[in-house]
């Protein structure tokens, strides 16, 4: 018979009776506050939909939508390197509200970079319905429902360039094991180390660049490929020009 | 403060009755779905039947899961090589049986969903099955003092969520046992039940030809292989490889479990063959496709027509009438 141990747990509290001195006030220390704000931009410019942009390889491309998820955000220190929890970010470029969040910290130390993922953790991926930014009702347009996994990025447009009908542009970007793996962890030096105290507030500023996506490891000819729509060979080589997609503009 | 805890998950409860998983009979691996974070309460599994019911999940809300997924044939839908979706669009693939999911990681028969939390979102968005996107089906249900009822008593909220919904919707799915069949009864030793001399002959040809990749006691090794069955032309199915983008995956696909085969015909990924003998004779026939076929079935299995006589009567102790007469698993709305 299939047997299952039953819990048990030991609790032992051991009391040390504090020394009859009188309390002094103590400060409490506040949490930090780190205000991210993302930019998308075209290259130099902010981008904006409808609007003919060059390419740096002479394609022209029109953009009608770019979403992207960033997650598991860090600051990485000397002494210890921290991570938001739950840090998973869908960011719709035609919905400002989704550019900026807040990461309250109350680890004080100071950190010499930034780091986060372009895309989603094998892990979430894998498991049950998440809520947040990753529930599939919010996320229904990043996330494929005919396999699993959730798409990272979306870039839909259109370009005399492309040979798709109508001239569309589509790459929907996913997969997230093995050699389909299309999630990127990218690490964003500072300038000068960004030190975090007590009521420490912070804006963040980063620039989502689309013309990376094009400039990167690999450079995406729209005439050669003007649509990649699933996980595979494909996407795994648009995935690595990730690396330039996000950086960063400023620390207020 | 020490805390020490040698505690593995806790017990598994059957919703109705509290049955924990210990009923589970001997040789049973663990179930893989484990319901820690979706704790299985009784009102829970109900919105999950509910919900498994409920044609407004579909675009014109005509069809629901149960739609081909049908309790009489333990959850598939006999008859249909392909079930059908809205306007009256037609599948690809044959719908197979739901029973014992909770032992199941990856789902379809490729394997594409690997969460069944997250399985139904599948059928739902597919263009020819419900062709619904998630958001309208919450606004639908939520619209509904039926649903409110239903999830106030599940989560004490009276709005339902996508997590909510699937939650509840895997706690029906993932309870459904097929583990009363006569084969049950017999390995358990229930009530002196034995297997008749031509069932019995027919478990050693089972066991010496089909086991491989039928694995006993769930009768799937839940592996993709390909059984050398010719690419239907019209479909060219290739399979596995559609989620992976591998070929060596080409014309593979998951091995269905065995049980409750004598009601879930059509058979094959498919729905190609309709009788058992059809199947039978594939594997006996031997003229395989060879692209990545299994090397289990390098050459056809030598079987005389008793012995198919025989395996045909084992398959038949698989079924499990105790589950597609529940009542726990059919229509809340039929119910007396």
């Amino acid at each position: 018979m299939f047997k299952i141990l039953l819990p048990i747990s030991v609790l032992i509290f051991l009391s040390c009776k504090p020394e009859d001195t009188k309390p002094k006030p103590v400060p409490q220390p506040e949490p930090a506050q780190l205000q991210f704000s993302v930019l998308p931009c075209m290259g130099s410019d902010t981008l904006l939909y409808n609007t003919n942009y060059s390419l740096d390889q002479g394609d022209t491309l029109k953009v009608s939508k770019f979403n992207v998820f960033i997650s598991n955000i860090r600051l990485v220190g000397t002494n210890a390197t921290i991570s938001e929890s739950n840090s998973y970010h869908l960011i719709r470029t035609h919905q400002p509200n989704t550019h900026n969040f807040v990461w309250t910290t109350s680890e004080f130390q100071t950190y010499q970079a930034l780091q986060l993922t372009i895309g989603i953790d094998s892990a979430r991926n894998c498991s049950g319905v998440q809520l947040g930014d990753l529930d599939p009702a919010y996320a229904s347009d990043m996330f494929w429902s005919w396999t699993t996994g959730y798409i990272f990025l979306k870039l839909e447009g259109n370009s005399p360039q492309s040979k798709n009908f109508n001239q569309f542009v589509e790459y929907h970007i996913g997969g997230f094991s093995g050699s389909n793996k299309t999630q990127k962890t990218i690490t964003i030096p500072f300038n000068s180390p960004l030190a975090i105290s007590s009521g420490t507030h912070k804006k963040i500023n980063l620039k989502l660049d689309v013309k990376q996506l094009f400039n990167g490891v690999n450079k995406i000819k729209i005439s050669e490929q003007g649509s990649i729509l699933s996980i595979g060979l494909k996407a795994a080589q648009f995935s690595s020009n990730f690396t330039q997609l996000i950086t960063l503009r400023s620390i207020q | 403060m020490v805390l020490v805890s040698c505690s593995v998950d806790a017990p598994v409860k059957n919703p109705v009755n509290d049955t924990p998983f210990e009923f589970l009979p001997e040789n049973w691996p663990l179930p893989k779905y484990r319901f820690t974070e979706n704790q299985i309460s009784k009102d829970r599994f109900e919105l999950g039947r509910a919900l498994f019911y409920e044609t407004r999940l579909s675009r014109d809300n005509s069809i629901s899961c149960a739609g081909c997924h049908i309790q009489n044939y333990a959850f598939a839908q006999t008859d249909h090589a392909f079930s059908h979706g809205v306007d009256n669009r037609v599948g690809t693939r044959n719908a197979p049986g739901l029973f014992n999911l909770a032992w199941h990681t990856e789902f379809m028969h490729d394997g594409a969903i690997n969460h069944i939390e997250k399985q139904p979102l599948a059928p739902i968005a597919n263009p020819i099955e419900m062709d619904e996107n998630l958001t309208r089906v919450l606004e639908k249900l939520n619209a509904l003092p039926k649903y409110k009822t239903l999830t106030r008593a599940a989560y004490n909220s009276d709005t339902l969520t996508s997590q909510r919904m699937l939650w509840a919707m895997t706690q029906f799915m993932g309870l459904i046992y097929a583990q009363h069949s006569k084969y049950d009864a017999v390995k358990n030793n229930t009530n002196g039940i034995h297997f008749t001399a031509a069932e019995q002959r027919g478990y050693d040809v089972f066991i010496q030809h089909c086991n491989a990749c039928h694995r006993e006691p769930l009768f799937s090794d839940f592996e993709y292989r390909s059984n050398g069955l010719a690419p239907l032309p019209m479909l060219l199915d290739s399979g596995r490889s559609h989620v992976t983008g591998l070929s060596k995956d080409k014309w593979k696909f998951k091995t269905p479990s065995l049980r409750n085969v004598a009601l879930t015909y059509p058979y094959m990924h498919d729905g190609r063959f309709t009788t058992l003998d059809q199947c039978i004779e594939h594997y006996r026939r031997g003229n395989f496709n060879h692209e990545n076929l299994d090397p289990l079935l390098k050459g056809a299995i030598t079987l005389s027509e008793g012995q198919i006589s025989d395996l045909k009567l084992f398959l038949n102790t698989l079924t499990d009438y105790t589950m597609i007469y529940d009542r726990r698993f059919s229509d809340p709305q039929l119910q007396p």
